[in-house]
This record gives structure tokens, C-alpha cells and sequence, in this order.
């Protein structure tokens, strides 16, 4: 009977001593909300006008969750995009020097395809000559010059009867 | 019957009158130098040489694309034995001497290797002007 007796006071003594430490924790978990709160308050009312016109926190005291902070980051890189489009290229895209230079090979290639086809002929009229021109405007500073040279050449080899 | 002092006095005077509009002339057919890569030559005297293949000049030709505008000279000549050549040249500098060339001038050119031209010149002389311009036979 004594030892029931006993039992009982150390279960009620232990029973207590865990029902403070709970309330104990949970004082301490209001501090640390509070202290947050406060912290977040803070740049708001030290920053007068600034605070004033700054946007209300959407979250809050809870703060963004996961997926909120998904989403933002979503609309961030958007907004990059929109003011500066060359940094939209991912790393799997060819940059734009890339496709610049490719864009140009095919051309110079069409300039030399069609000034072979007019030696063949042996003259290139009026308007053919306008049209070559045009081609080569579109070049790179340095294949515009080794086709104009290759234009050049031709005339005077007399493999190509032309008027300028 | 006129007197033969009178008939001399008449042809001295249509000689001499004749020769008062003339001005000093120094004509320069054109020269084209493969070796030196050098041409020569006024634009009267090659538009009016007795054969059908001489001739010297420049140009520029300018185009203006979506991707800009490009602007290339040229100079060519051809002398009276059929040697010919043509030079181009973007250099900006070649192009300004270009413009300013005029009609009736004399023109000295010089080009590369690679043909294009190094050396452009223009002269506007009173000496290169044709001493009457009424055909063009």
C-alpha cells in the first residue's frame, strides 16, 4: 500500500514537472514569434516615408511557403526576360553570336554560289549586279570585303562580262 | 584676180585667229601598268581616241539593306591596246577621293594584289579640257 502511495507521488511529480516544461516551451515560441514580428515591423517604421509606400507583406507573420516562393522566383526570372531578352537564352540554346555566324556562312555561300553561275554565263546583267550587291550588304564587315575582292577578280579575269 | 599678198594675209589671218582659242593642251591617253599596278589617263582624250576600247573612270556605288548600308568604290581603265583592269575599295578615306573627282578629269589609280585599289587621284586641269566638244564621231 505504501509503495502505491509512493508511486502515485512520484507520477504526480513527474506529471507536473513535464506540464511546466511545456509551458515553459510555449512562452518561448511566443518570444521568438514575437521577436520576429517585431523584427519585420521594424525597417517598416524606421524608413517613414519608404514604409509607408511600401507594399503590405502578403504572408505575413507565417511567411512564404515553398511553393509561394516558387512562384516568385518564377515571376523574377520573367521580369529579366522581358527587359533583356538576350539573357533569355538557356544554357541549351546557341547563343546569338552563335546563329549570327551561321546566319552569315549561309549567305556567303549564296553570294559565291551565284557569282559562279554568272561566270558560267559569262555576263551578269544590270539588275543581277543590284541583286549580288544587296547579298553582300548583308555580310560581315570581313566577308563583305573577300567578296567584293572575289567580284573584283572576276571582272578582270574577263570571266565575267559586267558593267559598273 | 585677187593679189597674192592679199590671199596670204587672209590665210595668216584665219591661222592666227585659230590659234588664239587654243590655251595650252596636254592631252594623256591612257596607260595601264600591269607591273607597277598603276593606270593613267584623262577622260577627254580616252572618250575621243581613234579606237574603241579605251576608256578610264570611277564610282561608287552605295546599297542600304535591313543590315545597313554599304558603299564600295571602284576605279578601271582600259588602255589603247586592250590591256584593262578594275579596282574596288570600301576604305572610306579612297571614297571621299572618289567624290571629288569631276568631268573631264585626269585620274591616276594603283590597286594590289588582291585588286583592290590603293590609290586614287583626280586632277581638273584647263589642259585636259577638249579643244571643241561637237561630236561624237
Amino acid at each position: 500500500m505504501k509503495l502505491l502511495v509512493a508511486l502515485a507521488v512520484i507520477q504526480t511529480a513527474a506529471l507536473a514537472f513535464l506540464g511546466f516544461q511545456i509551458l515553459g516551451i510555449d512562452e518561448r515560441a511566443d518570444e521568438i514569434a514575437g521577436t520576429a514580428a517585431a523584427m519585420r515591423a521594424e525597417p517598416a517604421q524606421s524608413a517613414g516615408l519608404a514604409a509607408v509606400s511600401r507594399p503590405a507583406d502578403p504572408f505575413g507573420a507565417r511567411g512564404a511557403t515553398a511553393d509561394e516562393i516558387r512562384q516568385i522566383v518564377r515571376e523574377e526570372i520573367a521580369a529579366l526576360r522581358d527587359a533583356n531578352p538576350a539573357a533569355a537564352y538557356a544554357a541549351t540554346d546557341d547563343p546569338p553570336d552563335v546563329v549570327v555566324e551561321a546566319d552569315a556562312q549561309r549567305l556567303r555561300e549564296s553570294v559565291r554560289q551565284d557569282l559562279d553561275a554568272y561566270m558560267r554565263r559569262g555576263k551578269i546583267g544590270e539588275a543581277e549586279m543590284a541583286d549580288l550587291q544587296m547579298k553582300i550588304a548583308g555580310l560581315p564587315a570581313e566577308q563583305r570585303r573577300e567578296m567584293l575582292r572575289e567580284l573584283t577578280k572576276a571582272m578582270n579575269s574577263g570571266g565575267l562580262d559586267a558593267r559598273l | 584676180m585677187l593679189k597674192p599678198k592679199i590671199v596670204l594675209a587672209g590665210l595668216a589671218t584665219a591661222l592666227l585667229s585659230s590659234a588664239a582659242i587654243a590655251g595650252f593642251v596636254q592631252p594623256a591617253p591612257v596607260i595601264v601598268d600591269t607591273t607597277a599596278r598603276t593606270a593613267t589617263g584623262d577622260q577627254v582624250t580616252a572618250r575621243y581616241s581613234k579606237n574603241d576600247v579605251e576608256f578610264i573612270g570611277c564610282g561608287i556605288r552605295t546599297t542600304r539593306t535591313g543590315a545597313g548600308i554599304f558603299t564600295f568604290g571602284f576605279c578601271q581603265a582600259s588602255d589603247a591596246a586592250g590591256t584593262a583592269i578594275l579596282c574596288s575599295t570600301e576604305d572610306a578615306e579612297l571614297l571621299d577621293a572618289i567624290s571629288s573627282s569631276a568631268a573631264f578629269s585626269f585620274i591616276t589609280f594603283s590597286w594590289n594584289a588582291a585588286d583592290e585599289c590603293t590609290r586614287i587621284g583626280f586632277s581638273n586641269q584647263s589642259f585636259y579640257l577638249p579643244k571643241k566638244l561637237d561630236s561624237n564621231n
